[in-house]
């Protein structure tokens, strides 16, 4: 874990145990004394939980979104939206061994929300780009520059399903229940994206030769 | 830059690795920081035990350690030039049957009579009717990225079942007197350049029968339509990305026809089939050709041609293609949520004909999956739930759906999915699902050995008894012809089993 984590897991740590606000918004409508208990040790599973997200995790989920957006000011406000949203929502998460899948499965589904509201295409920031055809010298750049204009056309789902495929490496049935969706959907979307990016691909080296 | 194609998936993994960044913005401790701060909403917390946070880990190294089987298990076979039993040089060779090949299908000689197979080794479980079947076929390859086709399918005419097997084995041997012909690609590394698929029959799923070969090496096949006492089979022929739509005809599963399906010019570099179905004016089969979606059409399953298809979005996400009385339906997605659309008779003129609900931030959203007859009438489809608010908006759950036209569909029950259950079928007197269980207690969850489980109504799902713990397997399918059913995986090794049973 890096230093900068350290404020928030002490924080975090440290807040095991006390009420973390009202009353009244963590009451579960029943007010016997198993209920309290039941609240109480839900609260600091809870806390337990996100005491372990810490810079890798942050990290990592900030990469998740920034490969599908394609813009890092609107993958860091997924992300914290996503943050927000997982805290308030934790009762949806029925197995706390399972935080990580719920947490991608929030955020991706905070990507997919933001990018249909996002009317114009985004591309990589230029200073990015530039990066890249500077280092043109090794095989592949155009390829890889080829993939970027094509990737934004693809549907937030779509988009989705290959950064998870391809850059989380979840099989066809670790993807469906991340989103949601049946198998034979995921592999549906993932055969129509591929073709849009391998045609993508091969324009590009076309235009080489 | 060499004149070979490009390698897709990995130009896809370089180019994400790339362009991943390495910092994270510290904005993003702080709303952690800020949100773990604030209250939860009132929602009532779901019991849960203890996890063991090593049980995904151990599911992914566990992954790894298959994936190097299959590589080394491979090696070794292609090293060897191992011959097969139910290969084409040693197997029964038709004397008195010649395939037949239409002049658009690439010809080859192929054994065409039924042969016997080496006796399967049949287990029965305990506490149930249903029965384990393995060393019936040859070991299987996996020719499109790395994922097995359905393999096994209905046949709706007669009953019985059909199952189209690519396989190395007998490659070698066939070809080159033995010398060493296949090899890995960078296509993946259970891919070989070549295999032969080859065709197998049985009436009650247990007892299989060798028919013939398809008349094309490396033939792929995605699915499968019947009508007139004539079967299609649909895929490609190829290896990813140089793949080439074909469709194969056959009426008796011994001699079959070979049909290059039409493509523009354009795009003819290549091209596959994703489905087919039957319907009143023939068999139409849609998939793509180089970036543009495709429909064909065909009056007889050998007489192909591609159609124009209007009221279509211009790339529709297409989940599935059903025959009815009207022509045909497709059932797919648009942006937010799923949708069907009616084709007229001869399959070129479309019309959205329902849209389901909206995904919205409140009540998440909700797609259709695979359709089938309902027991008690009209049809049921078996779908998902993306995240959503609320307390009950649980992941993983089976969203069902009810429709009496099945074109038009109403949120049903949410179910719980009693495992990882991907793969559904249709069986006499209900359903079967299959997948993989769950292992963990409670906590975390990790995918377990194979899991089938049962159903009456959709909706209450009782674990298929006596099961052995089989790991690291894949469903392929879950058929059933009105008697049997047949849930057909794939072990790490490519070795194709199925487990057998009757109605529910």
């Amino acid at each position: 874990m890096g230093e900068a984590a350290l404020p928030v897991l002490r924080r975090l740590r440290g807040s095991r145990g006390r009420p973390d606000g009202p009353a009244a918004s963590d009451t579960v409508g029943d007010h016997s004394a198993d209920a309290g208990r039941a609240s109480e040790a839900w609260r600091r599973q809870r806390v337990e939980a996100f005491s372990l997200v810490d810079d890798s995790r942050l990290l990592q989920s900030y990469r998740l979104a920034t490969l599908v957006m394609r813009d890092r000011d609107e993958a860091e406000d997924a992300t914290q939206e996503a943050i927000e949203r997982a805290w308030s929502s934790w009762a949806t998460l029925r197995d706390t061994g399972r935080f990580d899948a719920w947490f991608d499965r929030i955020l991706v589904n905070v990507c997919r929300n933001r990018m249909r509201h996002i009317r114009t295409i985004r591309l990589l920031p230029l200073d990015d780009a530039l990066d890249l055809a500077a280092a043109d010298a090794h095989e592949g750049t155009a390829t890889r520059l080829s993939l970027e204009p094509a990737f934004v056309r693809l549907s937030p789902d779509q988009r989705i399903i290959v950064v998870l495929r391809y850059w989380r490496d979840l099989s066809i049935e670790e993807i469906a229940e991340r989103l949601g969706i049946p198998a034979g959907t995921v592999k549906s979307r993932l055969h129509y994206a591929l073709r849009t990016l391998r045609a993508a691909i091969e324009s590009g080296e076309e235009v080489r030769r | 830059m060499s004149g070979r194609r490009p390698d897709t998936e990995q130009a896809i993994r370089d180019w994400l690795a790339d362009s991943a960044p390495d910092r994270a913005p510290a904005s993003l401790g702080e709303a952690l920081e800020d949100a773990t701060s604030r209250p939860a909403g009132d929602a009532r917390p779901w019991p849960r035990a203890g996890g063991q946070r090593s049980l995904l880990l151990v599911g992914r190294l566990a992954a790894a350690l298959a994936l190097l089987a299959i590589l080394a298990s491979g090696l070794y076979l292609y090293g060897n030039g191992r011959p097969t039993s139910t290969g084409p040089g040693s197997g029964s060779p038709s004397a008195s049957t010649t395939p037949q090949v239409s002049a658009s299908g690439t010809a080859g000689p192929r054994p065409s009579a039924a042969s016997p197979l080496p006796r399967p080794t049949v287990v029965h479980l305990a506490g149930s009717s249903w029965r384990l079947v393995s060393g019936t076929f040859p070991r299987m390859v996996a020719p499109a990225w790395a994922q097995f086709e359905p393999t096994v399918f209905e046949l709706s005419g007669n009953g019985g079942f059909v199952a189209f097997v690519p396989s190395p084995e007998g490659v070698a041997s066939h070809r080159s007197g033995g010398a060493i012909l296949a090899a890995f690609t960078t296509a993946g590394p259970t891919s070989p350049t070549s295999w032969e698929t080859r065709v197998y029959r049985s009436t009650d799923g247990v007892t299989w029968t060798a028919q013939a070969f398809l008349p094309n090496d490396a033939a792929t096949v995605t699915a499968v339509a019947e009508k007139g006492g004539r079967l299609v089979a649909v895929g490609w022929t190829g290896e990813t990305p140089n793949t080439t739509a074909t469709a194969w005809t056959t009426t008796d599963l011994l001699t079959w026809h070979a049909n290059t399906l039409p493509v523009t010019p354009q795009s003819d570099t290549y091209s596959s089939v994703s489905g087919v179905a039957a319907g009143p004016a023939g068999f139409l089969a849609w998939g793509d050709a180089g970036a543009s979606s495709l429909f064909w059409i065909s009056p007889d399953g050998i007489n192909w041609k591609a159609i124009a298809a209007s009221g279509l979005p211009a790339e529709p996400l297409i989940d599935a293609v059903y025959g009815n009385a009207q022509g045909w339906e497709i059932e797919g997605e648009v942006s937010d949520g799923s949708a069907t659309w009616q084709s007229n008779l001869d399959g070129a003129v479309w019309t959205r004909a329902w849209t389901g609900p909206a995904t919205s931030s409140t009540v998440g959203g909700h797609y259709l999956g695979p359709i089938f007859k309902a027991s008690g009438g009209g049809y049921v489809s078996f779908g998902g739930i993306s995240e959503g608010g609320g307390p009950l908006a649980q992941p993983n759950d089976i969203q069902l759906w009810t429709s009496m036209d099945e074109i038009h569909w109403t949120l049903a029950d949410r179910v719980v999915r009693p495992g990882w259950m991907y793969n559904f079928g249709a069986v006499a007197g209900g359903y079967v699902g299959a997948g993989q269980t769950v292992i963990g207690l409670g906590g975390e969850q990790g995918y377990g050995p194979l899991g089938v489980w049962t159903s009456a109504d959709g909706r209450t799902w009782q674990t298929l008894a006596g099961l052995p713990p089989i790991e690291s397997v894949q469903v392929l399918s879950v058929v059933g012809d009105g008697i049997h059913t047949v849930v057909a995986f794939v072990d790490q090794d490519g070795i194709l089993q199925l487990l057998v049973g009757g109605g529910i």
